[in-house]
């Protein structure tokens, strides 16, 4: 439901009111699933930079803030501001490698992905291997367990094609997977 | 689900626990929305004085370049005396 705020003229008052509904929802939000999207981020191949793209994901949902239907419609909101962000993230550091010589970041140090056994890392290893839609309908799948029609938003795709990128997904770690059962 | 789809699962809620976020993220953020916010209400009033100004400043102009005589405002027939 929209604060009674939004109801009021363009007082000086109203918008201070708006302005202070609109921080509210948006701390919120942020407490709530913060955690979350930096590890969306993250899987989807931001690396170190992924707090960075986080936080401009929320200052783009505080500018849009009142174009949103809903509040309702401000998590998926923020998903599909996070893949569009990380897709352009990782296709300029791709232009970059091929330019400089690079060491491999991984998601976390090795110390930290003590816990996270060999062929578990390998697999993660092979899915960010995937082209980038593959990559991202796999982990909103799998990780944040998403509907398709969800993930088609979050993409910006039809449900047809998450299904599509997600069959081809599974297909080719599929062949990850025999190889570590052998 | 599939055991190569449980398999997935896993290894990224395995990876994914192992990402943490700093502890003044929010301040930082917060910070963040509102410099942006001041920036974008600052461009907004200067371009709205600068549109001001130039109108009041193409007006004048034309006062000024007017023959006393003429009427550069009401140029309809009915205007004039």
């Amino acid at each position: 439901m929209a604060p009674v705020s939004e109801d009021l003229p363009d007082t000086v008052e109203a918008l201070a009111a708006r302005d202070a509904d609109r921080e509210a929802a948006l701390a919120g939000l942020f407490h709530r699933h913060h955690l979350e999207l930096v590890r969306l981020a993250t899987l989807l191949g931001a690396e170190s930079d992924a707090e960075d793209v986080v936080a401009d994901a929320f200052c783009e949902l505080h500018r849009g803030w009142k174009r949103l239907r809903s509040e309702q419609a401000a998590l998926p909101y923020l998903r599909a501001v996070i893949v569009n962000r990380v897709r352009m993230r990782v296709r300029h550091l791709q232009v970059v490698r091929k330019h400089v010589e690079w060491v491999r970041e991984d998601v976390a140090s090795a110390e930290s992905q003590a816990m996270v056994r060999d062929d578990q890392r390998a697999l993660v290893a092979a899915l960010r291997s995937l082209p980038e839609r593959q990559r991202e309908a796999l982990v909103l799948r799998y990780w944040l367990g998403l509907k398709e029609a969800e993930i088609a938003e979050a993409m910006g795709i039809s449900a047809g094609a998450v299904k599509a990128h997600t069959a081809r997904g599974m297909a080719k770690l599929g062949k990850v997977l025999e190889g570590q059962d052998d | 689900m599939t055991s190569s789809e449980q398999r997935l699962e896993e290894a990224l809620r395995l990876v994914a626990s192992e990402v943490t976020t700093s502890p003044g993220a929010y301040r930082e953020v917060q910070s963040r929305w509102r410099r942006k916010e001041r920036r974008r209400r600052l461009i907004v009033a200067s371009l709205a004085t600068a549109v001001v100004l130039a109108t009041n400043g193409i007006a004048l102009w034309a006062l000024n370049d007017a023959r006393p005589d003429q009427h550069i405002i009401f140029t309809d027939p009915t205007h004039t005396r």
